[in-house]
């Protein structure tokens, strides 16, 4: 407990301590008591005495004896967070503060003040730092590196922060480093950032007992990193920034796959094609000498690592590659059934490709099968059946089905015939989708009856 | 802490208690010698002091950084629930 910290009037208060050990007390064969600082593997964290809230919070948070503390910074600079000086003291108050390099506040053994903000205050000039201010042996008075890390702790929900102390050297150049580095993960912005405190074990070497030689130990120092979660995601924004504009792109999701068959530009090519040549030769020019140049070959390129994009490349190309596969095939089939199909005959067939329930593809027209009048029925059945036989010859494998066999007998008769006493839309309607005639045959029987509809449907109509 | 009464003057107009920069007291009690205690001295047991130039200067300074870490963190600013008349009445005990 710490009494009186949170007294003092701050808008944005300190409530608490974060030290990495503790004073213990010991007895003397005597019976004396001394205390003796003691260091911990984990962390000993005081609350102001007024902070009971904070403190059940913290307790809830970090049950037992913690070795990492999830932390924010409360503000960007780096400076106003983290207090690492070179600091000397005496028994009743600190004597000097220095930076390394210079003295920022310093007394002189009789406690006046020499140096204050950098500066000597009699010449104004700057005091180099030195180690041992006065005294010798164990009572010199020494400068001790001291560091002080301003943090807030996210589980108590408090506009409020905690100080975390430390006077090892290790730990100060350890956090003025890894705090530098997690601060130039989002350009210097340091606030934000959910970080961890930890404790972690490290061999450090230490000065001997009664000035015997150095020794190695592990201690538990202090690191401060950000959260892995954070990073990872932050690494992913880092990574997607640092592609080209282009490439960004080929990121997006993944849409649908569109087949265009090869040939569908074909006419309005040949028609370019056919107008460019109208315009003529080009104007002969000047044959240009040809150039011996010497090549050196060009050095191999370094094995590239594969990456998403290259992935991503590589499966867009064999999908290409495949689509274009089949629309070659479909064109081939198209080509072969052409070839024995007479176009201006309805679809009577459909070919099926052996495994592939999908794949479906009509002979010329529409998919729906229109259906023959009845006095051609036979005909067609006999024609359709010539045709499957034809398509079984051309592509051997294919499944035929004849789609005659499957539509619906014509219903048409000559006593449903419907009067027509004049040109109408129910005229040409039975003539083209009814009885599948051509224009040109109904109008040379419309002109042969002298324009008399009714006659020239029942001249038309199936006997 | 023991001080004559040129010192003492000098130490509470100047500097307060290090830990609750709270005012400091010259203390006379019987049969002891006179001494400076915080003047918070129910709620704080500091025995160190700051100028209170520099107290004053961190209290004006902790507000600017109270509204950059508002700033910084507005999730840790809860707002404040209206509480009506009855209610704070009733936790009043009436």
């Amino acid at each position: 407990m710490i009494h009186g910290l949170t007294d003092r009037g701050c808008a944005f208060a300190q409530i608490g301590n974060i030290r990495k050990g503790m004073t213990l007390k010991k007895r003397r064969a005597d019976g004396s008591e001394y205390t003796v600082p003691t260091d911990l593997d984990y962390f000993v964290v005081e609350f102001d005495e007024q902070e009971t809230d904070a403190q059940e919070k913290f307790t809830a948070a970090y049950p037992g004896e913690t070795r990492e503390i999830n932390c924010l910074l409360p503000f960007d600079d780096i400076s106003r967070c983290w207090d690492p000086y070179c600091e000397a003291y005496t028994a009743g108050r600190m004597v000097a503060r220095s930076d390394g390099e210079y003295f920022i506040y310093l007394t002189n053994q009789a406690g006046t003040v020499e140096v204050i903000n950098g500066a000597n205050i009699n010449t104004g000039e700057k005091v180099p730092h030195k180690d041992v201010l006065w005294g010798e042996g164990t009572k010199a008075v020494k400068c001790r590196p001291v560091g002080r890390l301003k943090v807030i702790i996210p589980e108590l929900r408090r506009a409020a922060y905690m100080v975390v102390h430390t006077t090892s050297i290790h730990d100060v150049a350890n956090l003025s480093d890894q705090l530098r580095a997690i601060s130039q993960l989002r350009d210097g912005h340091i606030a934000g950032i959910p970080l961890v405190l930890r404790r972690r074990p490290k061999e450090i070497s230490v000065p001997g007992d009664k000035g015997g030689p150095r020794r190695r130990l592990v201690k538990w120092m202090l690191s401060i990193e950000a959260d892995p979660s954070w990073v990872e995601k932050m690494l992913t924004v880092m990574g997607n920034a640092a592609l080209p504009e282009g490439s960004r792109m080929l990121v997006l999701p993944q849409g649908e796959s569109l087949s265009i068959p090869e040939n569908m530009d074909q006419e309005e090519d040949d028609q370019i094609d056919a107008e460019f040549s109208d315009m003529g030769q080009e104007p002969d020019k000047e044959p240009i000498p040809p150039i011996n140049v010497q090549t050196t070959p060009a050095p191999a390129p370094a094995a590239a690592q594969p990456s998403v994009l290259d992935a991503a490349i590589a499966e867009a190309k064999a999908k290409n590659m495949e689509a274009q596969k089949r629309t070659e095939e479909q064109v081939r089939i198209a080509e072969a059934l052409q070839k024995i199909d007479n176009p201006k005959q309805p679809p009577q067939a459909a070919v099926e490709r052996p495994g592939d329930p999908n794949w479906r593809t009509y002979v010329d027209g529409p998919e729906t099968p229109t259906t023959p009048p009845p006095s051609l029925a036979p005909k067609a059945a006999a024609a359709t059946a010539n045709r499957v036989e034809q398509i079984k010859a051309d592509l051997p494998g294919a499944v035929v089905t004849p789609i005659a066999s499957v539509a619906p007998a014509a219903k048409q008769t000559k006593e449903a015939r419907p009067t027509i006493e004049k040109n109408s839309t129910l005229f040409w309607s039975i003539c083209f989708t009814n009885l599948g005639l051509k224009r040109s045959d109904v109008l040379k029987q419309l002109e042969a009856n002298n324009g008399d509809y009714d006659k020239t449907l029942a001249d038309l109509w199936p006997k | 802490m023991n001080t004559d009464i040129m010192d003492d003057t000098y130490l509470v107009r100047r500097y307060v208690c290090a830990r609750c920069w709270s005012g400091l007291l010259i203390v006379k009690r019987k049969d002891e010698p006179e001494h400076i205690e915080c003047g918070n001295h129910a709620n704080c047991d500091g025995k160190g002091y700051v100028t209170k130039r520099y107290a004053d200067r961190r209290r004006v300074e902790s507000v600017a950084e109270l509204a950059e870490v508002k700033k910084n963190y507005p999730e840790l600013f809860t707002p404040k629930v209206k509480k009506t008349e009855k209610e704070i009445l009733a936790m009043m005990g009436y």
